[in-house]
């Protein structure tokens, strides 16, 4: 039995209360501190000019075909990574830029006002710096 | 028992209770670029209102300071290479006045004057399909580089200017990008948004933590967009608040002619490209000298960049040399976390700030 002041404690009151303790910053470790240290992406985001975005699962194969601003854009979905495989513009950076495989990373074909980027609920980065 | 239960619920509940902040996301097509902003709030109608005026703020800067549209600086740049005396807003002059400072301080490798030399290169017709690119005329380049336009040229009194040399004509982007971050970083805190990054095209500037944490940001690999089998990202960096990173490339806009890579960061001493240099990162809390020292010490390259550095009082940089090397200041060498297997060579008398 422990007394703090006019309180006394039991020892199963103890035991719930270290318990309690233990599991609060357990749940404060993974849900606050895990951004940064997994970074498995989820979904795929894809954004036309400033219209609302979409947004697709990267578990599901598929190609999707955009009309954008200077014509058609083809954008992939395989084994959880995305690129852009066709755009109207004309020196294709989005194309060249290949495949982004982890959550966070965006590209763009500016000419076309087209962007994807990848989401997971757990991300390594909180942005990327460098060129697009 | 019942007393230690009701503890319990009182520790989680008070835990739970320490933030509510989530996560805002919204990407932008706008200044000729893509802009990512993030913002940690609790307050979503101010994150709206925060985006919406951002998102104007920087469609209303790339017309006025647009070199050659006709925007407020295109409209200058024809009266400039008149030698005429004109009047401009106080928003330009102070962008040429903080030009002014740095390019003296870069040994004038940071030079928004050389407007024409850029103009000849005509990487504003990359996406131009009907264009087919050539190099500039070589007597074209020597001609205006004898003519030697600087940032001095300008003589600005109150709200006045003119130039004394007619190959003057200003091209901020090298510099407008990081000013332009300051302003909307202004945005944010006006609309209490003190957790955020502003991220225009791969340059970024991030204010407080997310959720009591610095915000992780990973830097593109050069190499990628050459080979898309190389790691996408090379290295990590945590940001505290107030700071700012930004990368000069040879990888953003280039165009290959004749088997030749030739991208955009044009060498005032020579109007050619830089050579020697694939990327510099400098880390800073002032976005705008980080837009200007990265194109500064990217063009001064792997030999000469640390004097730069020091001139321009920096301390935390990352070069990436044509060769691959990598080239860290001790500052940066402290803060970054490599994800290649490359040994970085640390200039260890590198960039002491005075």
């Amino acid at each position: 039995m422990l007394s703090i002041g006019k309180v006394q404690f039991a020892t199963s009151d103890l035991i719930i209360l270290f318990s309690s303790i233990i599991f609060t910053v357990w749940l404060y470790n993974v849900l606050w501190f895990a951004n940064g240290q997994t970074g498995e992406a989820e979904i795929l985001v894809v954004q036309y000019a400033n219209n609302m975005p979409l947004e697709y699962s990267l578990q599901e194969e598929q190609l999707i075909s955009i009309e954008g601003a200077i014509g058609n854009t083809i954008i992939e979905i395989k084994q959880g990574k995305a690129r852009f495989i066709h755009s109207a513009c004309r020196n294709k950076f989005c194309v060249f830029h290949g495949w982004l495989t982890i959550a966070g990373d965006t590209t763009a074909c500016l000419p076309n006002r087209i962007s994807i980027s990848l989401k997971g609920s757990l991300t390594d980065f909180d942005a990327i710096a460098g060129a697009q | 028992m019942i007393k230690g239960l009701l503890l319990a619920v009182v520790i989680i509940v008070l835990t739970a209770c320490q933030s509510k902040q989530v996560l805002y996301q919204q990407q932008l097509f706008s200044f000729g670029t893509l802009i990512d902003i993030s913002i940690m709030t609790d307050d979503s109608l101010s994150a709206q209102k925060a985006i919406a005026e951002i998102s104007s703020e920087f469609d209303k800067l790339h017309r006025q300071w647009h070199p050659w549209q006709q925007g407020e600086l295109g409209q200058l740049n024809k009266i400039l290479t008149r030698k005429k005396k004109t009047a401009a807003s106080t928003s330009i002059i102070k962008l040429i006045k903080d030009s002014q400072r740095l390019s003296g301080l870069s040994n004038g490798l940071f030079n928004p004057a050389i407007g024409q030399l850029i103009k000849l290169w005509q990487f504003d017709q990359l996406e131009n399909k009907q264009y087919q690119f050539k190099l500039p005329d070589a007597e074209q380049i020597n001609t205006l580089l004898k003519q030697q336009p600087k940032m001095t040229d300008i003589i600005i009194t109150g709200s006045d200017l003119k130039s004394n040399n007619s190959a003057v004509s200003l091209d901020f982007g090298a510099f407008a990008k990081g000013v332009a971050i300051e302003k909307m970083i202004a945005i944010l805190k006006k609309y209490n948004i003190n957790n955020a990054i502003i991220n225009a095209g791969g340059d970024l500037k991030v204010i407080g933590t997310k959720h009591d944490r610095a915000w992780r940001i990973g830097i593109k690999n050069p190499l990628h967009t050459q080979d898309s089998s190389k790691k996408a990202i090379i290295a990590a960096i945590n940001l505290n608040d107030g700071e700012a990173l930004f990368t000069s490339g040879n990888y953003e806009r280039f165009f290959n002619f004749q088997g030749k890579h030739y991208h955009h960061i044009i060498d005032p001493r020579t109007g050619y490209p830089a050579r020697g240099t694939r990327s510099v990162t400098i880390l800073t809390k002032d976005a705008a000298l980080a837009d200007a020292a990265s194109t500064a010490l990217f063009i001064a390259g792997p030999e000469h960049w640390p004097e730069i550095a020091k001139k321009m009082k920096l301390d935390t940089i990352m070069l990436i040399a044509e060769d691959n090397s990598i080239y860290l200041s001790p500052a940066m060498a402290k803060r970054i976390e490599l994800l290649t297997d490359i040994q970085p060579i640390i200039n260890i008398k590198c960039c002491e700030i005075e």
